[in-house]
């Protein structure tokens, strides 16, 4: 186990002490990468908050660091940041990075790496999101297994208007999956 | 199979819940056509992420709330100051001066596209009003108006609203009866009623935009196609709309 586990259990334990140390020792440098690399502050601020969202959902599969804690985020935000290249520009690209972290790739697995990009959940999530607030709500309550008629009782709706809605949401959100040039890339991974 | 059939069974299917005899129709479907089988991997794929992004993010609440607090003081707000203009923003100044291009073609050739237009946005919702009091006082009308017998409808609805003049699902396909009969005024009362309503308020809207549109008042189906907000489902078809009326 690295001395730099203590990041990954500060994440887990929301410890506002460390997470504040993550920020002012690492941020300007995924700033660095991403303003190098066609991106914007806004970019690098999205980057390096998924990244850590994303180290923090594999940490609760009992993440242990064999490396520093420094390189592993930044092959996250690479990583990261390379897919919203690739998505944007509908081709293959490569980033200029002289961090020195090149090695560090190596010591991330091909399966943790899958699970830390979740790129297929990331996806369905945003799609998701682009729904209206009422599609949103319709569609979760409806999944959490409570009859349609109480779905329709807290929504306001009549149970016949909600299921004509929840048609619509849900071809709507199959639509736009579909009609999404990253669904075919996923497809193919 | 109706789409609302066939998201159900895709509901029971993924629950476990389904029944043999609809389970196994449903997958002797999914073998023959691999649109379906693809729209049902879609469905369960979306619906599984959701479901576990929507509870870690529940969970995750403090964590997420820290991550925002630290982003504000370690990337300041850029918005509106110079800022680099990234690759992926230049091209989509590129694809919105194309889709101008495109725009004024269309709207050189309006008219006969027009009509074109409302035929292709005006799909309207079965009407099935199984679950409430006064049912049966409406189902012939709910018959007549899913035969497109538009005249037959309205004057059920018509009836029907007489004595309960705050059934609004009843109002919506009263006003597309109308509008299906170009009865344009009495169509906007219905969708003018509709908009007062939060649960109604999006369709309301949208139908009003298809009355103007129908009726060849493309200044009048703009207002209305912009004032259908972000959060209504119907914002997609609304905008594709907006696109084309232009």
């Amino acid at each position: 186990m690295h001395p730099d586990q203590r990041y990954i259990d500060g994440l887990l334990s929301n410890d506002r002490v460390i997470i504040g140390e993550i920020y002012s020792r690492y941020a300007p440098k995924i700033t660095a990468l991403v303003l190098k690399n066609n991106g914007s502050q806004d970019d690098a601020q999205d980057v390096f908050q998924e990244a850590l969202i994303a180290i923090h959902r594999n940490a609760e599969n009992g993440l242990v660091l064999q490396c520093p804690f420094d390189a592993y985020l930044y092959v996250v935000c690479k990583r990261k940041w390379l897919n919203v290249l690739k998505k944007n520009l509908r081709r293959e690209v490569t980033i200029a990075d002289t961090s020195g972290y090149e090695g560090a790739e190596a010591q991330i697995d091909g399966s943790q790496m899958q699970s830390l990009l979740n790129e297929r959940e990331d996806f369905f999530w945003r799609m998701f999101k682009e729904l209206g607030e009422k599609c949103r709500k319709l569609l979760q309550l409806s999944w959490t297994g409570l009859p349609l008629e109480e779905v329709a009782s807290q929504l306001g709706m009549t149970y016949g208007y909600l299921r004509k809605r929840k048609t619509l949401c849900t071809q709507q959100l199959i639509e736009m999956a579909r009609e999404s040039p990253e669904f075919l890339k996923l497809k193919e991974s | 199979m109706t789409a609302e059939e066939k998201y159900t069974a895709f509901d029971a299917y993924i629950a476990g819940t389904i029944d043999d005899p609809t389970r196994r129709d449903l997958e002797r479907r999914m073998k023959e056509n691999s649109a379906l089988r693809e729209e049902f991997e879609i469905y369960r794929a979306a619906r599984q992420s959701v479901i576990a992004r929507s509870q870690w993010e529940s969970e995750a609440q403090p964590f997420l709330g820290t991550l925002q607090e630290l982003s504000k003081t370690h990337f300041p707000a850029q918005r509106g100051g110079a800022q680099i203009i990234s690759l992926a923003q230049r091209r989509l100044v590129l694809r919105l001066v194309s889709a101008a291009a495109i725009l004024l073609l269309i709207v050189m050739i309006w008219q006969p596209w027009q009509q074109d237009l409302y035929t292709r946005y005006a799909r309207h919702p079965q009407a099935a009003f199984a679950a409430r009091s006064g049912a049966g006082m409406l189902s012939a009308s709910q018959q007549a108006f899913n035969a497109r017998d538009f005249a037959a409808a309205r004057e059920g609805f018509g009836r029907y609203l007489a004595e309960n003049p705050d059934d609004l699902e009843v109002v919506m396909f009263y006003g597309i009866s109308a509008l299906e009969l170009e009865e344009y005024n009495i169509a906007q009362q219905q969708f003018h009623t509709l908009r007062t309503s939060p649960s109604f308020s999006d369709e309301g809207t949208w139908y009003l935009a298809l009355t103007f549109l129908k009726s060849g008042t493309p200044d009048s189906t703009r207002f209305y196609l912009h004032d259908i907000n972000r959060t209504s489902p119907r914002y997609r078809d609304a905008q594709r709309l907006l696109r084309a009326v232009k």
